[in-house]
Order: C-alpha cells, then sequence, then structure tokens
C-alpha cells in the first residue's frame, strides 16, 4: 500500500516534466516528422505526399551546399574546441596557486555567459578590416590582413575560431575530471620515472576518456546546429560559403513558408547527427577507460 | 435589498460586454523614431470613436513572427508589410483582398495602386512609397571638379563619374570609392536588369528569367566594374562599412561617393549628417531610358484576423490624407499631388525634384512572383558568386534559373 502511495506521490511530483516533455518536445518531434511528409505551409491544411520532400531535398544543391559547410565546422570546429578547451584545463588543473587559477577559470568561463548574438558582433567588431582590433594589429606587423567575413576562403575558420570563445562548459568539465584522476596513481608513475608526457598520454587521457567522449559527442550535437554566428555574421554568405543546415531549415520554415521541405531537412540532420554519435561511439567503443569495466 | 445589488451588477456586465471596444491588433516592424508616428494615429484613432480599441506592436523579425502566428491561427488583425511580399504571402493564401474597405483609391498615385495589386485585387492600403537612385554629397562633386546638381546619365558617364570621385592611399588602397553597385547587406542585385533593359519575370508566361541576355549583360558590367577596381581592394575597403543606420553610414562618412539607396536615406543624413546637402538622380539605364525602381509600404489583413471589420475601420481612417503622409517619413507622397497636404512639401526638402523625376520616369517595382524570397536569395547568391569570381555570368545565372525553376515544379 505504501509503495503504491510513494509510486503515486513520485508520480505527481514528475508529472510537470512529463507533461511539458509530452507537450513541447515529444509532439512537435513526430509532428514533425508527419509534416515532412507533406505540402504544408501555415494557411493551408497539410497535405500527404510521401517521400516527395526528402526526394527533392536530395536533388537540392544548396542543401547538399549547407550540410557541405556544417561539415566543415564539425570537422575542423569540434577536434580544435576540444584541443584547447583541454589544454586550457590541463594549464589551469597544473596551476599551484588557488587564486589564479580561480581567477583564469572564471575568465575562460565568462564568454559562457554573454548572449551568443553579441559575442558574434563583438567578434565581427575585432575582425573589421579597417577599424577592428585584429587587423589593426596585423597591419603593425607589416601584414596584409583580408576582410574576412567577405573572403569565401576565410569566413568559415573565423567562425570557427569565434566559436572557441564558447569552450568554457567543456573546459570546466575537464578541469572537473582531472581533479578525479588518482592521485596514487600519478604518484606510483612518478616514482617509477614516468616523464610528464608520458604519464598526460598513459594515464591522464584515459583516465578522462568516458568524459572526453561526452564532451565530443555534445560538441558535435552542438555544432552540427550551428545556426547564431553564420546568421548574424554573414547571413551564409559569401556565395554561401557559411550557409549551414540550420539556416536552410530557418529559411524554408519562416521565409519561404516550405514547412514540410524544412520538416524533411529537420529530419536529415537529425539523422545525421544521429549517424555521427552512433559512429564516434562504435569507434571509441574499446578505447574509453570506464574505471575496470571493460 | 439582495435583488437590487444582483441586478446592479448584472447590469453592469452586460453594458461592459454591450459597450466594450472590441481591440484591433496592428504588427509594424518599426522602432523608436520611426514607431512615433504609428503610435500616435493608433492614439488618434481611438480618441476618436468608442467602438474599437486599436493596438499596435513593434515586432522584430516581423515576417517570421508573422508565420508563426498564422501556423498558430493567431496572427494580427493588421500587419505591415512590403509591395514585395504581396505575391509570395497570397499564393500562400494569407491575405485578404480589399477592395471593398470603402477608400477612394482613385486619391493614390497611380503606380502606387499598381504595387498593391496582385491578380485584379486589391491587398492592402499603401501607407508609404519609396523611390531609388544615385545619391551623393554635393560637396563631394564640387571638390572633384562635377556639377553638383547633375548627376551621371548614362552607365558609361556613371563609371566615369566613380573612376572620378575614387581616392586611393599611398599604399594603393581605397580611401573613397566613387560608387559601389552592390554594397553587401545593403543590396538590390536584381534592378540591374531592369537597367539593361530586362525583366526578372516573364510578363506572358510568369516565368524567371534571371538568365536572359539582358541579365548576362547586366551582371558582366557589374563583373567589369568591380575587377577595374580590383576585386581584394574593394573587398578590403568593403570590410570596414558601418551598420547602416548609424553615424558610420558608409555613404554620409563620405566614403561613397554615390549611393544607390531609397529615399530613405534622407532621413538617415537628417539623423546622422544633418548639414549635407544630397543630390539625386535616376541610376542611368543602358538604352537611355529613365527608370526609377520603387517599393510601397502597406497595411494588410491577414487570413484570421479576429477584428476583419475593426481593421477595417482603422485602415479607413489612416486612408484620410491628414493622416496617412504622417507615415510617409521619406520624400514621396503615395497621394496624388492635389490629395497631399501642402505641408509635406514644405517639410521634405527633396520631394519636389524626386516627384519631378517620378513624372518622368518608368517606375519599376518587384516581379509579383510567388516565391520571390527564394528568387531574391538565388540572384544575390549568384551575384555573390559573380563578383567573388567562383562561378561565370552565365553559369551562374543558369544555376539561378534552374534552381528557381525546380522549386516552382515542386
Amino acid at each position: 500500500m505504501k509503495r503504491r502511495k510513494d509510486l503515486i506521490a513520485g508520480l505527481i511530483f514528475v508529472s510537470p516534466w512529463i507533461v511539458g516533455l509530452a507537450l513541447f518536445q515529444a509532439y512537435p518531434f513526430f509532428k514533425s516528422f508527419y509534416y515532412s511528409l507533406t505540402d504544408f505551409n501555415p494557411i493551408r491544411k497539410p497535405v500527404f505526399v510521401g517521400f516527395e520532400n526528402y526526394s527533392w531535398l536530395f536533388q537540392d544543391d544548396l542543401f547538399w551546399k549547407s550540410l557541405w559547410n556544417t561539415l566543415f565546422f564539425v570537422i575542423i570546429g569540434v577536434p580544435l574546441d576540444q584541443i584547447v578547451a583541454l589544454s586550457l584545463a590541463v594549464g589551469l588543473h597544473g596551476l599551484r596557486r588557488e587564486k589564479a587559477m580561480r581567477m583564469l577559470r572564471g575568465i575562460f568561463f565568462f564568454p559562457i555567459l554573454v548572449p551568443e548574438v553579441v559575442m558574434a558582433l563583438v567578434w565581427m567588431l575585432m575582425l573589421n578590416s579597417e577599424f577592428g582590433i585584429v587587423n589593426q594589429f596585423l597591419k603593425f606587423l607589416g601584414l596584409n590582413p583580408p576582410a574576412w567575413f567577405l573572403s569565401t576562403f576565410w569566413a568559415k575558420p573565423m567562425i570557427v575560431l569565434l566559436r572557441l570563445f564558447f569552450i568554457g562548459t567543456g573546459m570546466v568539465v575537464y578541469l572537473s575530471a582531472l581533479n578525479e584522476v588518482p592521485k596514487e596513481v600519478v604518484e606510483a608513475s612518478i616514482i617509477d620515472g614516468a616523464s610528464p608526457i608520458r604519464r598526460f598520454w598513459k594515464i591522464t587521457i584515459p583516465m578522462i576518456s568516458p568524459v572526453m567522449l561526452f564532451n565530443f559527442i555534445m560538441d558535435i550535437i552542438g555544432t552540427f546546429q550551428i545556426f547564431t554566428e553564420p546568421f548574424v555574421i554573414t547571413k551564409g554568405g559569401p556565395a554561401r560559403s557559411t550557409y549551414t543546415l540550420t539556416m536552410f531549415i530557418y529559411n524554408n520554415a519562416f521565409e519561404n513558408l516550405d514547412m514540410g521541405y524544412a520538416s524533411a531537412a529537420a529530419w536529415l540532420t537529425f539523422a545525421i547527427i544521429f549517424v555521427a554519435t552512433i559512429a564516434v561511439l562504435y569507434v571509441t567503443s574499446k578505447r574509453i577507460y570506464y574505471g575496470g569495466e571493460r | 435589498m439582495r435583488v437590487k445589488r444582483f441586478l446592479l451588477v448584472a447590469l453592469m456586465i452586460v453594458s461592459l460586454v454591450i459597450f466594450a471596444r472590441s481591440t484591433v491588433e496592428i504588427w509594424v516592424n518599426w522602432t523608436a523614431d520611426e514607431f512615433k508616428p504609428i503610435k500616435e494615429l493608433v492614439d488618434k484613432f481611438n480618441a476618436s470613436q468608442d467602438k474599437y480599441e486599436a493596438k499596435v506592436l513593434s515586432v522584430s523579425n516581423l515576417a517570421a513572427k508573422f508565420t508563426t502566428a498564422l501556423a498558430a491561427g493567431n496572427p494580427p488583425d493588421l500587419i505591415h508589410a512590403n509591395d514585395q511580399y504581396i505575391s509570395p504571402v497570397v499564393a500562400m493564401g494569407a491575405f485578404i483582398p480589399v477592395d471593398d474597405l470603402g477608400v477612394d483609391f482613385s486619391m493614390f498615385k497611380d503606380f502606387v495602386m499598381r504595387a498593391v495589386k496582385y491578380k485584379g485585387h486589391i491587398y492592402g492600403l499603401p501607407i508609404k512609397v519609396n523611390i531609388f537612385g544615385i545619391w551623393w554629397i554635393k560637396k563631394t562633386f564640387e571638390k572633384a571638379g562635377l556639377d553638383p546638381n547633375k548627376g551621371p546619365q548614362t552607365i558609361e558617364e556613371l563609371v566615369k563619374y566613380s573612376k572620378k570621385l575614387t581616392v586611393y592611399n599611398k599604399k594603393g588602397e581605397l580611401v573613397r570609392w566613387g560608387f559601389d553597385p552592390l554594397v553587401p547587406d545593403w543590396d538590390w542585385p536584381y534592378v540591374w536588369v531592369f537597367h539593361f533593359g530586362g525583366n526578372l519575370v516573364d510578363p506572358k508566361t510568369g516565368m524567371p528569367t534571371i538568365d536572359s541576355p539582358q541579365a548576362i549583360r547586366a551582371f558582366k558590367w557589374l563583373k567589369s566594374y568591380m575587377d577595374s577596381f580590383g576585386l581584394e581592394k574593394v573587398k578590403k575597403f568593403r570590410g570596414g562599412y558601418g551598420p547602416y543606420w548609424s553615424a558610420n553610414n558608409v555613404f554620409l562618412t563620405g566614403k561613397l561617393a554615390m549611393f544607390y539607396d531609397g529615399d530613405w536615406v534622407t532621413y538617415a543624413a537628417r539623423r546622422y549628417a544633418p548639414s549635407v546637402e544630397l543630390g539625386f538622380a535616376p541610376l542611368p539605364s543602358i538604352d537611355g531610358k529613365k527608370r526609377c525602381y520603387s517599393e510601397v509600404d502597406i497595411f494588410s489583413i491577414p487570413v484570421g484576423a479576429k477584428n476583419v471589420e475593426g481593421a477595417k475601420a482603422f485602415l479607413r481612417f489612416l486612408a484620410k490624407p491628414e493622416n496617412l503622409i504622417v507615415l510617409s517619413k521619406g520624400q514621396i507622397s503615395p497621394l496624388k499631388e492635389e490629395y497631399t497636404p501642402k505641408w509635406f512639401y514644405q517639410k521634405r526638402k527633396y520631394a519636389k525634384i524626386l516627384e519631378s523625376y517620378m513624372k518622368s520616369c518608368e517606375i519599376v517595382f518587384c516581379p509579383k512572383f510567388p516565391l520571390w524570397n527564394l528568387y531574391l536569395d538565388e540572384i544575390r547568391n549568384a551575384a555573390d558568386e559573380i563578383q567573388n569570381g567562383t562561378m561565370s555570368v552565365e553559369a551562374a545565372l543558369k544555376r539561378a534559373e534552374r534552381n528557381i525553376m525546380r522549386r516552382l515544379r515542386r
């Protein structure tokens, strides 16, 4: 009887979350799949067209271009984010002065608190070809810097660099993982004469590998959904060189009012992220150390 | 006693229901200074009658929010739009015609009415009209030895003027550019097709014609013009353009000597460079014909509006010349001269000159094309590819045409 009561009480407590999930996540999620099989604009009732939207998507140059651009951000941006976040965390972990560590941790984390739009605008100003601080500095060094965001070659890498401002969360997660590395193992390796680099590769990396995997996957998912930075800075240009999958979905839904097509693109994006995540899990499955378990 | 109280309360409720004003919700994308005139008009409307209570909201990213509201079945009663969006939104079935509004539409300029009609119906009340052309700061022309009251008359003259007005520094970098035909984020690349004698849509078939010989010629000219100044120099120079609505406006700061823009530039000049004297001329056409591109702002009633009668009442109120003209912040009145209050011409210093050009110009508009947003996006992308030299003119325009046709087939 008591267990039954506890169950009811528990269900009542979690019900707001369950209702919220069902109404605002699950329902739109499945409904959007139905819409992806229809010709639908906000006024007319959806007309079922089967997989026609998907078939058109595969023939759409712009979809492929946006996929390629997004893959560029994922392939170049994610490893770079993780390397920098881990490097900062290792650097901070090695600091002996607690105060300095805390202060630097706060500084590196600070951009997370600033809205992405604001950071994008600041980055735009910093890279302004005429009065931006970066170009002023490069000119001072005698270099001839380009107009970064008007160049089809430079626009994408510059957005990748902007995203480095948002590695604070990953860095903090790495930092806490580094604190969890057993001291006795590290000390034993020191006694055995292992160099710091060897210790890092052979002890630290395996010990924090589950956290690395988590950060890596979260970053992949986040980067596949990159929208704010290119939308604010370049609007997808120049020559669509920064046009991403989420911009493709947004423009089809809200500019072209083609909700069915946009839903199909959203589901394809979901499928791509899903496959990428599974692939990363599969590739890393034998290289992640879960504390004695295989 | 109780019965009396009950009756009193009942009477109050009934009178509240009977005499309550119904709300008319209006969405506009104007903010700050631009929002004030419509707010004043709404207050005036509310004070002038006791049947409706109009409420105006300044909505950012209006198009996207309007779509969402339509999808949710909760659109506003009136929406501020532009003639470009009539055909896409009507194609979607989202505006209701207002032919029966009870407004004397003959008081509007003929070309203005042409802009708001689609398939024989009027889809909104015109509230503001803008005319585009080349603007220059007269002092800059004077200093360069050019007649400050005369703009370039031909495409060749446009290039000549531009070269004369362009200034380089010792390193050979652009300091002032005579003319930028495709200002990033503030461009109307498609207008060049009109000025090279072409159309964006075949008037007979309604099909896109962006790869027509005239369009190819227009974009070839644009490419050769850009190349004559050096693409890398141009890109670097463009990277320093400030936001339009700011004191760093690229034209008002004198970095661009000639600027293709709508007449709202006079409003920006009043705010950011009040001392400058501006000159205006239509953008030259290859065949010597005078053409002026124009855009018309409208108020339309969306399908699903809850208070259509209230919306129409507001539009009728707004259509009175003394009210309508308050919204014309630019230099052109949407009304014929005889209906436009005299003060308008006294207060708008460029109104007379622009009116005279409008009489001698062929006024061109965006085509009424159901996939206009997509079409515009394709043209912009083609212009980008052409400028950057990543595609030939023919290939870029062909691709734009193919992409838009493919979407039309869908």
